[in-house]
């Protein structure tokens, strides 16, 4: 089997707003839409942060159903993976394909469809999860009447997707291109079949687990994994002016996520009531899934190398670095928190909810804040002024995740350590974690603040300094004036 | 186009093992388990699920109780479960045989309640906790949920399931908190949470 070539990547710099005309409008609908949902998303996840910190908040509604924690936690990442990384990258990606087939674009409506009907599948899960429809199976809560928009978007987006490949006019094939279509044809595929089985046909009890896993392991790693990895490996080597380091390293990335990946989830609930070896394979896979992420993220690191001195003025750079880097130190993470000796320990804890964060909020959503800052500016033609804006919601970003990621983890690890001697209570072992879940309520607040930077980035960009295709400036946020982007 | 058409064809080769293996094979093959039944006694494990029970599945799945409480218990080598008394052994997927729904989680804000009815078997409890947990636990983190119960006149005898509080939770005079359908139907299913019947593949370790 043989993986496109990436090299070609980099002759599509100037081809910019070549196609922007049609595809303006759906690529502004789901960049939107996902902004707002990331709102929604931090909002409610404040909210849920601050009920589970203190019961006695002022915050917890004991009168009111739709206000309670176990719907509003799971709206919120319902929403942050469906509503905000899922939307964005979507977006990317048909800028992307676009760019790549260099043909007038066929069916432009198709995408604008899918976005609307997307965003009203989300409308449906949040007031469905909210009103007390919920399915209540982790990542899976929305109804079927929620679920199946959602999907049928995504099968729109996914025909779009490769009739555009196929019909492209330009032959050359790259990696990112492959990456975004299995995006496609996975999501469809394990959205589908998931809440086929588990609200269609209603399997038997003890086969719910694992389908519901599974599909997790799809969504992690088949579905938002391809979409961040295709867009860093597209727009860092258009940024820096440089082809990736090396396309074998592309190629082990390519293929062993997409070996490995769909074995993933299962990790997520071991010791559960589950055939052995479908335990040790997901574990195993877990640990394998490191060797494409690092072959990613060295290559990422190789590529940019010489060309670090760009991520301090180019921050569309800067994101999209900073979150593909991330993304390695996360799975090595994943993989030594799998581990059996170390997971019996640290499983059902605060931690691997925070390992799950990392991936979200570290990569995909640095990666996506990344990809906006490079498309918006190309998709209105204007560049960007309140580049400290930029700035500060990078900064806002990184304090945020830190934050987030550190105490969780901390309290994770106290939490663990408790729970395995029976001598102390339960209720002890929950009050071990407290004074860290505070920093958790504060990790919520930053990541609110992070939001509303980018979404005042977002919005600025509209009253910005018009920019023409053939400038030699950049139009992506650039801190330092001097610093040339040939 | 070839090399596109023999990417995507991997695609689906590489997807479909993972696909096979953790969704069609857990499918078809836990279609076919079958109850344990003890050769002396006639007994039957699993017991079937009470009728009142299953309608609680959708009051637990709706109000998210899975984002905070696990439903298995682990093996001694896998996690103190165990030892935590939150079980005598591990889970295994014929627990779980007869269950409509199946909430593992994956997370434990609170105890785990694969044997919460075998520890707890007064549906008063239930309801006290799930009206005010601090009714039961001073300390307890988890949140009220009072639009599960009524608050209406005593017509003639009190309602026999009434909540007894004291306080400032009790009702005003002449009235009384009694749970609704929904708050019935989901202490029915927290009361039928009861593995406590052996099983051969799943043998209770030695002290």
């Amino acid at each position: 089997m043989s993986v496109p070539n990436q090299t070609a990547d980099l002759q599509l710099s100037r081809l910019v707003t070549g196609n922007g005309s049609v595809l303006r409008g759906p690529i502004l609908l789901f960049f939107v839409s996902g902004l707002f949902w990331l709102l929604v998303a931090v909002a409610l996840w404040l909210f849920s942060a601050f009920q589970v910190t203190d019961p006695f908040s002022p915050l917890v509604f004991p009168d009111v159903a739709w206000l309670t924690y176990g719907r509003v936690y799971p709206v919120a990442m319902d929403l942050l993976v469906y509503g905000w990384v899922s939307m964005i990258g979507v977006g990317a990606a048909i800028w992307i394909l676009d760019s790549m087939a260099e043909n007038p674009l066929p069916g432009g409506y198709l995408p604008l469809l899918a976005g609307i009907i997307w965003n009203l599948g989300l409308v449906f899960g949040v007031w469905g999860v909210l009103g007390g429809g919920s399915t209540g199976k982790e990542w899976l809560e929305f109804p079927i009447y929620a679920a199946f928009p959602i999907w049928l978007a995504e099968i729109i987006m996914a025909i779009w997707a490769v009739a555009l490949v196929i019909g492209r006019r330009s032959k050359a094939g790259y990696i990112s291109q492959a990456f975004l279509l299995t995006a496609f044809i996975a999501f469809a595929w394990a959205y589908g079949s998931a809440n086929g089985f588990l609200q269609f046909f209603k399997v038997s009890g003890p086969a719910e687990p694992a389908i519901q896993w599974w599909y997790f392991g799809c969504l992690v790693s088949l579905w938002l994994t391809p979409l961040g990895v295709g867009m860093v490996y597209h727009f860092v080597p258009l940024l820096i002016g440089r082809p990736l380091y090396s396309a074998k390293l592309a190629a082990i990335s390519f293929w062993g996520i997409v070996a490995f990946g769909g074995w993933t989830g299962i990790a997520q609930i071991l010791g559960a009531p589950l055939p052995a070896w479908i335990q040790t394979v997901s574990v195993v896979a877990n640990v394998l899934l490191v060797v494409p992420v690092l072959a990613f993220a060295t290559n990422l690191h190789l590529t940019m190398k010489g060309s670090f001195d760009l991520i301090k003025p180019n921050l569309a750079l800067r994101f999209l670095v900073t979150g593909g880097l991330v993304f390695g130190l996360a799975s090595i993470w994943n993989a030594i928190t799998t581990f059996r000796s170390i997971n019996r320990i640290l499983e059902f804890t605060w931690a691997i909810t925070a390992r799950t964060d990392l991936f979200l909020i570290g990569f995909m959503t640095l990666v996506c804040f990344g990809a906006i800052y490079y498309i918006l500016p190309r998709l209105v033609g204007r560049s960007w002024r309140y580049t400290k804006l930029i700035q500060m919601h990078f900064w806002f970003s990184i304090v945020a995740l830190g934050t987030l990621v550190f105490d969780l983890t901390i309290a994770g690890v106290m939490q663990g350590f408790g729970e395995m001697d029976p001598q102390v209570s339960f209720a002890a072992v929950i009050d071990l974690g407290k004074p860290f879940m505070l920093g958790y309520g504060l990790a919520a607040i930053f990541l609110g603040l992070s939001a509303l930077l980018g979404l005042g980035a977002f919005l600025t960009v509209f009253v910005n300094p018009a920019w023409a295709p053939d400038s030699e400036e950049a139009p992506e946020p650039v801190i330092n004036e001097e610093v040339s982007l040939a | 186009m070839n090399r596109l058409s023999k990417t995507i064809g991997g695609v689906f080769v590489l997807f479909g093992m993972s696909w096979w293996g953790l969704a069609v094979y857990p499918y078809l093959s836990f279609a076919t388990l079958k109850a344990n039944v003890d050769p002396n006694t006639k007994a039957v494990a699993p017991p079937d699920v009470p009728g009142a029970a299953q309608q609680g599945y959708r009051v637990y799945a709706a109000n998210g109780c899975v984002s905070c409480h696990s439903q298995f218990v682990r093996d001694k080598s896998e996690g103190g479960d165990i030892d935590r008394k939150w079980g005598k052994r591990r889970t295994v997927a014929r627990d779980y045989m007869k269950d409509g729904q199946v909430f593992l989680g994956a997370a434990r804000v609170g105890p785990d309640l694969t044997n919460i009815g075998v520890s707890q078997k007064d549906p008063q409890w239930f309801y006290r906790l799930l009206y005010d947990p601090r009714l039961i636990d001073s300390e307890t983190t988890m949140p009220g949920y009072r639009w599960l119960f009524r608050d209406q006149a005593i017509t003639g005898q009190p309602a026999q399931n009434a909540l007894k509080l004291e306080g400032a939770d009790a009702p005003r005079p002449g009235r009384e908190i009694v749970p609704t359908a929904e708050a019935e139907a989901l202490v029915a299913y927290l009361l039928s949470l009861k593995r406590d019947y052996a099983l051969p593949e799943a043998p209770a370790p030695q002290e």
